[in-house]
């Protein structure tokens, strides 16, 4: 089972040390616990949430019980850039879904996945409380109105060419 | 104070539910998810009562508490109903058909001792807790006959991978005691619930197998299952609820109370003692589970054995007395040793040692461990752990030696208390007990002394002068312990000191008496409690105080010449020993060697009492006599003590003579001299520390480990070990011609499966069956063959899992091989043309009769099936059997398809249908015994010719071993016949069904061995491999 001392990466090693002191500190709730991480990763990695019920006496059970019940909590790794997608009533009666099936077409995966490049995570609710612009979704805290395939497609390659530019310069 | 429930005026004190005060004056109030001990909950609902004169008129009586002149109704109309609503609500995610079955109390007397063995429990034949279903009692009390909503299987896969227990998640009703036995009273949290709303599950965090994650195996959670949802896999299939005997669990020095089942004579289950105020209905995986393998192991002795000519040969008892006697005469009284095993009865520890004053006058009798228990005082009791404010664990390891006092300690913490671990050495406890711990050290010894020397000494110190010792301040700096240290000056604690590290003894012993000196002169109360690892040793050196490191020398230079022993001497040097007499349980390498072998009875086949580390004596209680020719320690001693001529000294009758006699001895060895001469040698620097594991969990020297392939298993795999394992597993590569093409669970239990068999397609006939052997090793199964395609050469079978073979083969995967299926073997059953046929078809009868629908329609007759099932879920071909068939007839226990079955049965309700509107000529019938009796017996008044394809136990299938023997009535001649050859189809009106039905369940207590004992074949023979060698 893993240490906080076979963690090796620096960066990564004082979040987690961050988030235990708070933790110790505070003697918060799971569900803060859970954000922190989820915060940091974008996901709640197996590995983190044993080494934390390890390090903070919390059965392992119990953190998994709460991580669980939300649905704002995810197992899975997710993508640097997050799409979610509105399916509530205005946007499905404006087109949500043939959008939906066009970004799913255009990136190759469903909703609650991920791109194996890693770049992109897609993700469905209800409603994002902006009907009078449907339909929309938010890409990394932006929100986007009055789509349609063209303006899709061009979010998404504006993204890509980023993230091209960024590899490039490493 | 005083509340009104039902009209009746009942005293509470305050603080007390209504329920808590219902239940102690027997008003009944159902409820599933409440449980003693543990905070209310108020998860299930059905405990709601009416209040009168309360702003909310409906409360749960489990979580509200009673006010002064409260006034409660518990049942009335409006009550029932409501309950009636949520319990509906429950069972409409609980397999319910048995619950409301019409048929229930007929079925209760004919299938009074079985219960079907089988993989999904889908009723109450194949259910764990059909003895005592909590679920039923409610059903009764609110008398619901039918559910309205409809029944939703869930469909979770079975989880029967880890040991000792199985899980079926898809009966379980979310009650969430498990989970708050675990958390709550466990302290461990190995499970809880994930998930919301319709998809809540009950599982360990991130869906591990039990054995991944930190679940200690206690059990606590099956035996709090109000369903059959957990079950051991001990006693999953039998029934043993008829023999009862409590008594006490010796293998460790607490003694739990124990409930011992026993089924024939032989102990099948052990489970804590809800009264017992010891363990408190609570256990740990050896007392819960390995207690009934480890008394019934096949390495058990049997006869008592003298060596002949080099050889170890078995003899009578009394012969092996005079082999004693005689031999035992050739040596002075000081050549002679009598070791008495820590395990021993407080009675045959006195006998042995009367025995060898008496007797045999010997100086060398000793007990088989290196040091002098005293560090127990008088009247200490384990209640009290939880109420002290500070606890030091010193050199133990309660997680393996004393699990049950987990417990204690976690109430203990719960209360506020300060827990210390402080172990000698560098060793790691077990992860999962650690959460208890505040501190946690491992120290080297040096350390360890003068932790304690200023821990327990700054009150006394006049008493360190005395003792040349001195406080050293910066030890405690050093661990941080300074505020442990203050608070303990002045509050209550308790130390718990084991022998987990194998210190010496000299340091073991100094250490005792530094801690009790230390403990009895401060202001503060402090308890001390020794927790040793072997099951007696406070009772045994109470009267035999001297240890075995006296004699070591003796014996290994040959000074004494002969030893009997009632312990396996694993460390001792035995070449010069002439004489070797081994009084043992089991089979060893050391009892191989020995000149004369004496079986003796195991702890639950015998009487007596045993001195726990409160210093408690607790009773023992025979549950079951002595598995072949053993005796009891006391009795052999006994017996072997009148063939010395003594038998005015020796008279006793039973163990209960013995403890009256043995009192008066206990009286006089009380105190324990304290000797503080040899305390200045504390500090010693290197020592060889040998810790304490599961594996070196023992009984007389026998580890349970080696006997009880679960937990083995559990430990392999807690220690990493498994990977090895694995390596040896045969991969199976050699192909038969036997491929399996599909295998499917059409519902639950049911199979199908698809055989490559060219052969056994072309010659196929309605009405035959083939023998399967899923691998080499493998049981025969006969299954009647269900479809054929010569074209493709494949043919199909509907088999039901019940039991282990069957399990076995349900376990295939497509594209597998099996080892054999042999066929067509029976008789073909002959169809007549022009005819009204009434086929009836139960369990896998509804597919074994679909070739015999084939064929009659292909000839052109009427036919009518009727098809039954304790629920729609488990009906399966109905679209097959609607399109080939005139007409098809459902039936259900629960009445959630076509009709409802009566109290006489489904299959009779069926016919009764049937027979309103047609005129039957004649009638097939496929599935359980009980239902092809029922039916037969519903056709013989109708008047319909009827035959029945039996599913006997059959080994060869060709006629030869007789496994298959049923008796027909014949002309008023009782007709032997066999299923395989004379059948399998017979006469149903002329079929001894009282005899079919028992030979049909005789060997099912057999198979319940195989399936427990099976936890991974291979894993287990590779394991027992290793440990051999």
């Amino acid at each position: 089972m893993i240490k906080i001392a076979d963690i090796t990466n620096i960066e990564e090693r004082k979040a987690i040390e961050n988030i235990i002191r708070n933790y110790r500190e505070d003697s918060g709730t799971v569900i803060s616990l859970l954000q922190d991480i989820q915060g940091h990763y974008n996901y709640l990695p197996a590995y983190i949430l044993q080494l934390l019920s390890r390090e903070l006496k919390i059965p392992l059970s119990k953190i998994y019980s709460v991580a669980t019940f939300y649905a704002q909590f995810s197992f899975n790794e997710k993508g640097k850039h997050i799409i979610t997608v509105c399916d509530g009533t205005a946007c499905h009666v404006k087109g949500g879904p043939l959008l939906y099936d066009y970004l799913i077409n255009q990136l190759g995966i469903h909703g609650g996945e991920t791109t194996p490049d890693k770049i992109f995570s897609i993700e469905i609710v209800r409603c994002l409380g902006c009907c009078a612009i449907s339909p929309v979704m938010i890409v990394d805290d932006e929100l986007y109105g009055n789509l349609n395939m063209q303006k899709i497609s061009k979010i998404l390659s504006k993204i890509r060419k980023e993230e091209m530019i960024q590899e490039g310069s490493k | 104070m005083k509340i009104i429930i039902d009209q009746h005026e009942l005293e509470f004190t305050e603080g007390e539910t209504i329920l808590q005060i219902a239940k102690r004056n027997e008003i009944y109030i159902p409820t599933l998810c409440n449980l003693e001990d543990l905070t209310p909950y108020g998860g299930c609902r059905l405990c709601i009562v009416r209040i009168l004169n309360d702003r909310k008129p409906f409360q749960t009586a489990c979580s509200t508490p009673a006010i002064k002149d409260m006034e409660v109704i518990t049942k009335d109309e409006e009550l029932q109903e409501m309950r009636r609503e949520v319990l509906q609500l429950i069972l409409s995610e609980h397999p319910s058909g048995c619950l409301v079955c019409a048929h229930h109390s007929i079925c209760e007397e004919l299938l009074k001792e079985d219960r079907q063995k089988s993989g999904r429990v889908f009723g109450c034949f194949s259910c764990p807790k059909k003895d005592i279903c909590e679920l039923r009692e409610i059903v009764e009390y609110l008398g619901i006959n039918k559910i309205d909503y409809e029944f939703e299987y869930k469909n979770y896969p079975l989880e029967r991978e880890d040991p000792f227990f199985d899980r079926d998640y898809n009966l379980c009703i979310l009650c969430g005691r498990c989970i708050r036995v675990c958390n709550e009273m466990r302290g461990i949290g190995a499970i809880n619930f994930m998930y919301r709303g319709h998809d809540t599950k009950i599982s360990t965090g991130g869906n591990v197998l039990h054995i991944d994650s930190n679940c200690l195996f206690c059990g606590a959670c099956v035996d709090t299952c109000p369903t059959g949802a957990l079950s051991s896999k001990n006693t999953k299939w039998v029934k043993t609820k008829n023999n009862k005997t409590t008594s006490i669990c010796t293998f460790c020095s607490v003694d739990c109370g124990f409930d011992y089942y026993t089924l024939e004579e032989k102990l099948m289950e052990s489970i804590p003692s809800k009264g017992d105020l010891v363990n408190k209905g609570q256990a740990c995986v050896i007392g819960r589970f390995c207690t009934p393998h480890f008394v019934n192991s096949k390495s058990r002795l049997k006869y008592p054995m003298i060596r002949k000519d080099d050889i170890l040969i078995p003899c009578k008892w009394d012969e092996a007395y005079e082999t004693i006697r005689n031999k035992l005469s050739l040596y002075n009284s000081d050549e002679i040793a009598l070791i008495a095993s820590p395990d021993l009865t407080n009675e045959s520890a006195y006998l042995l040692k009367k025995f060898g004053n008496e007797v045999l006058s010997t100086p060398h009798i000793v007990q088989a461990t290196n040091f002098i228990p005293f560090f127990t005082d008088k009247d200490q009791s384990f209640n009290d752990i939880p109420h002290t404010q500070w606890i030091l664990l010193l050199n133990t390891n309660i997680q393996i030696t004393h699990p049950i006092l987990l417990i204690r300690l976690k109430q203990a913490r719960d209360n506020g208390a300060k827990i210390l671990s402080l172990n000698i050495g560098n060793v790691e406890l077990p992860y999962e007990t650690r959460n208890l711990f505040d501190i946690e050290l491992n120290v080297p010894v040096q350390d360890a002394t003068s932790i304690l020397v200023a821990m327990l000494g700054t009150q006394n110190k006049l008493l360190l002068r005395d003792l040349g010792l001195k406080i050293d301040e910066k030890v405690l700096e050093r661990y941080n312990l300074a505020d442990f240290v203050e608070m303990r000056r002045y509050q209550r604690g308790t130390i718990l000191m084991g022998n987990y590290v194998n210190l010496p003894p000299l340091y073991m012993n100094n250490l005792q008496k530094l801690i009790m000196r230390l403990a009895r002169e401060g202001e503060s109360q402090i308890s001390c409690i020794g927790l040793w690892n072997h099951g007696n040793l406070n009772g045994v050196s109470k009267f035999i105080p001297q240890t075995l490191d006296k004699i070591t020398e003796k014996i290994a230079s040959g000074d004494i010449k002969a030893i009997f022993t009632t312990e396996r001497l694993s460390n001792i040097n035995t070449q010069k020993t002439e004489l070797l007499i081994v009084q043992d349980m089991f089979e060893s390498k050391f009892s191989k060697n020995a000149d004369i072998v004496l079986p003796v009875a195991s702890p639950t086949e015998q009487s007596g009492h045993v001195t726990n580390a409160e210093m408690q004596n607790r009773r023992l209680i025979e549950v079951a006599p002595p598995i072949g020719h053993s005796k009891p320690d006391w009795l052999v001693l006994t017996e072997l003590a009148r063939v010395f001529q003594l038998t005015d000294r020796f008279k006793y009758i039973n163990s209960e003579e013995i403890y009256e006699e043995s009192l008066d001895l206990q009286m006089e060895s009380t105190d324990i001299d304290l000797d503080f001469k040899d305390i200045k040698k504390l500090t010693l620097e290197e020592l060889p520390l040998n810790h304490f594991t599961l594996r070196d969990f023992t009984y007389r020297g026998q580890s349970f480990s080696h006997l009880v392939p679960n937990l083995q298993f559990l430990i392999n795999q807690r220690e990493g070990k498994l990977e090895e394992a694995k390596f040896n597993q045969v991969e199976k590569t050699e192909a038969t011609e036997f491929k399996v093409v599909h295998i499917e669970e059409k519902v639950p239990n049911m199979f199908k499966l698809v055989v490559h068999a060219p052969l056994l397609a072309n010659k196929s006939r309605p009405g035959n069956f083939a023998i399967i052997m899923t691998e080499e090793t493998s049981e025969r199964v006969p299954i009647t063959l269900s479809d054929w395609d010569s074209e493709k050469g494949t043919v199909t079978f509907f088999f039901q899992e019940r039991g282990f073979s069957t399990k076995e083969l349900s376990e295939v995967k497509s594209g597998d091989y099996l080892h054999s299926v042999v066929g067509p073997l029976g008789n073909p059953i002959e169809i007549e043309k022009n005819k009204t046929l009434l086929l009836g078809g139960g369990c896998y009868g509804m597919g074994a009769l679909y070739p015999v629908a084939k064929a009659a329609k292909e000839i052109g007759n009427k036919v009518i099936m009727i098809m039954e099932g304790k629920s729609k879920d488990l009906l399966y071909l109905q679209k097959e059997y609607e399109q080939l068939v005139d007409k098809v007839v459902y039936i259900t226990s629960d009445g959630s398809y076509g009709h409802k079955g009566s109290e006489h049965g489904k299959i009779a309700t069926g016919i009764e249908v049937v027979a309103q509107t047609e005129n039957v000529d004649v009638a097939y019938f496929v599935g359980c015994e009980m239902m092809m009796m029922e039916a037969s017996q519903m056709t013989e008044k109708l008047g319909i010719p009827t035959f029945v394809s039996l599913n006997t136990i059959m080994l060869d299938g060709t006629g030869m071993c007789g496994a298959c023997r049923l008796t027909i009535n014949e002309n008023g001649h009782r007709i032997t016949k066999f299923a395989c050859v004379d059948g399998p189809v017979f006469d149903g009106h002329k079929i001894d069904w009282d005899e079919l039905m028992k030979r049909g369940v005789q060997f099912s207590h057999k198979e319940v061995e195989v399936y427990r004992a099976n936890a991974c074949r291979a894993l287990t023979k590779f394991n027992l491999k290793q440990e051999e060698s």
